[in-house]
């Protein structure tokens, strides 16, 4: 039966009850619908029924109009719902095949992980209320002390990325953290009302999502791209680095004149990640800066960062630039920037030609913004700079840096690159002297053994030692090398310094995006991979215990090398107690 | 040594809160003494608190499915925070002296005895039954009647001029009048007319039409229960018949079912056994009330009942918030309160058992087996504008799916070029679940509006034996958008586990 005239009646009262009965006998389109029911009345009783009490209701002399329009009103919803169907009947022949829900394979661990959870807890996380807040965090905790296999439920994983969208730094960390411990089974969530979560929110998830699943939910990203805009937009450009066939789509977004610089900046640097020709040929005559490139993992990146920046050491050793500009200065520091783990066979050119412009880099125009002592670069480095003292050089800190990150990363995979940077360190600190000794030094840790390191580089501890009664650190390139080694975050728990240190930014392009929407945790947390620099030479205790008075000698000595040899740390202490040297 | 479960404790918790202070009592060694008697049926401790002296604490277990808690603090909570402990600290096995019980509690064991042989006696014997006030039910009845004709008026004066005009001014009186229904006893009539006026405040916040369908559909029920409210009433007070009756009206005019009366009426089963499927929290905007809901399975009949505890916001801290409860309730009698298929269920005193496969197993055999005879039912109950919208089934599945069709929201046709719309609609694609039962009926899988989405997290899971073979469970409602029954899961029955969705 065609039951659309009843629907067409039910809509036409729900009308008349918004409009009034007082005017409902002037309501042409009810009557038009009440005339369609006229042929059912015929049918059954209670279509005649509906029929009458219509006749009555439209006709002039009804009393209780209102109260008889929700009586139809009553009436026509009961047949409609009595006439509700299935959405097939066993009857039909051809019905669409339903696809299969869940996967093959993963009933075990469903099973496994399934816990007798309270209502309450879901109810708690359910939704975002600042409010609530204290008590999510509280639950959280006592969660993950008394039963944290209760995490690992995946219909935990809703409250999980519920937790993503939360004020709190805290609480939205460890949705992530257990977002990404329950592996590829948090994708689904990740991306179920992704546009009905909060900015905020849709950021972490994808920053989950790419940890999580790369390129395999390139789908996602795209389908989600037109739906969103400002940071989401930007980090959805991002995430589509992961999938080559994404290159039309990115090169799209840099030669659009429309498009907004923050999209242009996001689709470039995803650009750096993909080897493909139409992406290298628009870069070899784009107009906009290279240093977008930083952290690509692609040889061709590297090359185009390298020679716009010899290009510029070029024109600085030709006198057409004068490096004491700060727009220079901005520009070397940031394509060195750019270089940041990148390859390039120009690598020993790029440094040699740094180090012979050196003395020129270092003077400082500017006084009251010292360049190399911004913000960003003392993140990078970790290196703490006293504006007033003796300070690492451009040249030599980028060769130190450099060295340590790509020698950890690479020394296994392609041994013969880092060797051939380490010779070119190795030269440069012969023919330029000790302000390349802590380049050198780090490429000796990576590349020699430990006593061979110590044999060669113990000598230069007496070098611009800081005094006893300084308590700031100074420069001296051992010392601060020797302080990097182990280097202890204190937020998570220790890590192996140099590879913590340079592995955790690989996958960013800049620190600020880390600091405003980039998750800290996940870069505390990375897998810190094999470390690769040798062993620790134990004579070192010797010569830095000779050296106790000294406060950065004794604060390297307790934080960094400790582990090492914890017995013979403490009986040199006791002895200096004893001696009255150090106190407490 | 007596045995208690955590399960058992945390369903005699009051609340979260005092469960995690008896946490505490218990981590910081707060009892100086454990006393239990030689037949193990009381149990006694002397506890550390913030008061002089230290607190006494007790449970009773002479009758097995109703502890008696008493303590000597002056918390108003039972059992209060020391009572749990006591019991945690049972349930951590620590070793408990054996005692003399004290002759206090051997008096109130007597006292309560006689009290209950008493009742016994009494509902034995008819006579002794309660009277009931003819003089006051009638001036009561009538005064309702009154009531109901305000009502009725005020629904008449309100659709003359239409929902329209239901603005900011009108809606303050039409808040006063509905206070006034509280006057004429009609505590239900009152709730709708609260519902309606928030429809309205929320359709002038967001002026999204749904408000209105949602309206108008109060309005309905509302005329519903009136019309039939007064030929009830009408016929009471002509037949002069004054008793509770099992009909549903007497609950919808604000009548309160007693467990006596409930046995009284028949409507008891004993030696129940019940196990949760399915339980949340839900605050009721109109009536400033939490309310517990939870839906459970008869493991002897297959019925679903349901239970709702109402907690009002202002005395919240004082009633029992019910919890989710994982094992299966044993009950010496059980009161059903009269209705349709999803009769409301109570009970005094219950005892836990844990579930196991087996049961679960046979849970899953007595879930229904063919959705139209299932659709059948559920449909000559929601045609009842007087009857709740839905109703909560379990139901054999052979297999749980998607399809992927062509969206059927989008843009009017008259706002968009040719071209546009039909780039737009070979694009545009929606994902439908459905599960479909031995026979090959399907049901459309779909979370119902203003409820908890749920078929969202069933199509996430990852295990695939979910989806086969199981036994759904979950509300089960007429969707006026494309005219078709349709299910919201609640939970999915298998023998390992019954996996909660709704929460």
């Amino acid at each position: 039966m065609n039951l659309q005239p009843f629907y067409d009646l039910r809509d036409r009262l729900q009308a008349a009850a918004k409009a009034g009965s007082n005017l409902i006998t002037e309501d042409f389109r009810l009557k038009r619908a009440a005339e369609t029911i006229v042929p059912f009345a015929k049918v059954s009783a209670v279509f005649q029924k509906i029929e009458q009490q219509l006749n009555t209701l439209l006709g002039p002399s009804c009393q209780d109009r209102s109260l008889l329009l929700l009586d139809t009103l009553a009436l026509v919803d009961a047949v409609l719902v009595t006439q509700g169907s299935l959405a097939a009947t066993a009857a039909e022949k051809e019905k669409p095949e339903l696809e299969p829900l869940g996967k093959e394979g993963a009933d075990e661990a469903f099973f496994q992980n399934y816990q007798d959870i309270s209502s309450k807890i879901f109810r708690l996380f359910a939704e975002t209320d600042a409010k609530k807040e204290k008590e999510q965090w509280k639950m959280l905790k006592e969660i993950q002390e008394q039963s944290p296999q209760m995490l690992k439920d995946e219909r935990m994983m809703k409250c999980l990325v519920s937790c993503l969208n939360a004020d709190d730094g805290n609480i939205n960390n460890w949705g992530q953290y257990y977002l990404k411990e329950n592996g590829k089974n948090s994708i689904p969530f990740l991306e179920e009302n992704f546009s009905g979560a909060k900015e905020k929110g849709k950021l972490y998830r994808l920053c989950v999502l790419e940890e999580m699943a790369g390129g395999e939910e390139n789908a996602f990203y795209l389908e989600q791209l037109p739906q969103n805009k400002g940071k989401v937009r930007e980090k959805l450009l991002e995430c589509l680095r992961f999938d080559k066939s994404n290159a039309k789509v990115i090169l799209s977004i840099l030669e659009n004149k429309k498009e907004q610089a923050i999209m242009k900046r996001a689709a470039a640097w995803a650009s750096g990640f993909m080897d493909d020709a139409e992406i290298q040929k628009y870069w070899q005559t784009a107009e906009i800066t290279p240093t977008l490139l930083k952290g690509s993992p692609q040889s061709w990146a590297g090359d185009v960062v390298a020679d716009t920046l010899l290009e510029l050491m070029r024109k600085i050793e030709a006198d057409k630039i004068e490096p004491s500009s700060l727009n220079e200065q901005e520009q070397l520091v940031e394509l060195y920037d750019a270089l940041w783990e990148c390859k390039t066979e120009r690598m020993p050119e790029i440094m040699r030609s740094l180090a012979a412009q050196a003395e020129r880099l270092k003077a400082v125009p500017n006084a009251e913004r010292w360049i190399w002592s911004d913000v960003e670069i003392e993140d990078r480095t970790h290196v703490a700079i006293d504006k007033k003292s003796a300070h690492p050089e451009l040249a030599s800190l980028f060769m130190e840096n450099y060295i340590a990150g790509i020698a950890d990363g690479e020394i296994e995979e392609d041994r013969e690159y880092v060797l051939a940077v380490v010779e070119a360190i190795t030269d440069i600190w012969k023919t330029y002297g000790e302000m390349y000794l802590n380049a050198a030094f780090v490429a000796a840790i990576f590349t020699k053994p430990a006593a061979e390191v110590y044999e060669e580089f113990e000598t230069y501890l007496e070098l611009e030692l800081p005094s006893a009664a300084s308590e700031e650190w100074g420069y001296q390139p051992i010392l601060r090398v020797l302080n990097r080694l182990n280097y202890h975050s204190g937020f998570f728990g220790g890590f192996d310094g140099y590879t913590y240190e340079f592995r955790r930014l690989d996958r960013t392009y800049s620190n600020r995006r880390i600091k405003k929407h980039g998750p800290w945790k996940e870069d505390y947390e990375a897998s810190i991979p094999k470390r690769n620099s040798c062993g620790f030479d134990l004579r070192w205790y010797d010569s830095l215990f000779a050296h106790s008075e000294i406060p950065m000698v004794r604060e390297i000595l307790q934080e960094r090398l400790w582990r090492y040899d914890t017995d013979r740390l403490i009986e040199a202490y006791d002895k200096l107690k004893k001696d009255k040297k150090i106190e407490g | 040594m007596r045995k208690v479960t955590q399960q058992q404790i945390m369903a005699l918790a009051v609340n979260a809160t005092a469960l995690n202070n008896a946490r505490k009592i218990c981590s910081g060694n707060k009892f100086i003494s454990h006393l239990r008697s030689e037949d193990d049926t009381f149990y006694m401790g002397e506890c550390k608190g913030s008061g002089k002296s230290n607190y006494t604490v007790s449970v009773d277990f002479i009758e097995e499915s109703a502890p008696v808690f008493r303590c000597t603090c002056p918390s108003r909570q039972l059992p209060c925070k020391h009572g749990l402990a006591l019991l945690l600290e049972m349930e951590a096995g620590k070793e408990f002296q054996i005692c003399e019980i004290p002759q206090d509690i051997l008096d109130k064991r007597a006292k309560k005895e006689a009290r209950e042989a008493k009742k016994a006696e009494a509902a034995a014997d008819p006579q002794k039954k309660k009277k009931v006030n003819k003089a006051a039910r009638s001036k009561k009845m009538k005064k309702q009647l009154e009531g109901l004709a305000m009502l009725e008026k005020m629904i008449a004066e309100l659709l003359d001029n239409g929902l329209g005009t239901m603005g900011g001014v009108s809606l303050k009186s039409y808040r006063e009048l509905a206070k006034q229904l509280g006057d004429y006893y009609l505590p239900e009539p009152l709730n709708l007319m609260n519902r309606l006026i928030l429809e309205m405040e929320k359709y002038q916040e967001d002026w999204d039409n749904a408000h209105y369908e949602n309206a108008v559909q109060i309005l309905v029920r509302l005329r519903a229960l009136t019309k039939k409210a007064t030929v009830y009433l009408s016929e009471k007070l002509e037949t002069g018949n004054m008793e509770d009756d099992d009909s549903i009206l007497y609950e919808e005019l604000g009548g309160i079912w007693t467990l006596e009366r409930l046995q009284e009426l028949g409507l008891t089963k004993a030696d129940a056994r019940l196990v949760q499927l399915a339980f949340s929290t839900r605050y009721d905007e109109a009536t400033k009330e939490y309310v517990d809901v939870g839906y459970f399975m008869d493991a002897d009949k297959g019925e679903i009942h349901v239970t709702y505890n109402y907690r009002p916001v202002k005395v919240r801290q004082r009633i029992k918030e019910e919890d989710s409860i994982f094992d299966m309730i044993k009950i010496p009698l059980l009161h059903y309160y009269p209705g349709g298929i999803n009769q409301r269920v109570r009970w005094d005193k219950w005892t836990l058992e844990p579930l196991n496969d087996e049961l679960r197993a046979h849970l899953m055999q007595m879930a229904q087996s063919d959705l139209a005879l299932m659709a059948k039912q559920v449909k000559n109950q929601i045609k009842n504008t007087l009857s709740e919208d839905s109703v909560a089934v379990a139901i054999q599945f052979r297999r749980i799916g998607k399809l992927v069709l062509p969206s059927t929201e989008s843009t009017p046709a008259s706002l968009k070029q040719p071209k546009e719309q039909a780039a737009e609609a070979s694009m545009k694609q929606t994902i439908a679940y459905q599960l479909e039962d031995a026979a090959g009926n399907r049901i459309t899988l779909r979370d119902k509006k203003g409820e908890k989405e749920t078929v969202s997290l069933l199509a996430a899971l990852s295990a695939r034996s979910l989806f086969e073979n199981q036994v759904l469970f979950g509300m089960v409602y007429y969707d006026a958008f494309d005219h078709q029954l349709c299910m919201q899961p609640y939970s999915i029955l298998t023998k390992k586990a019954i996996v909660r969705l709704w929460n």
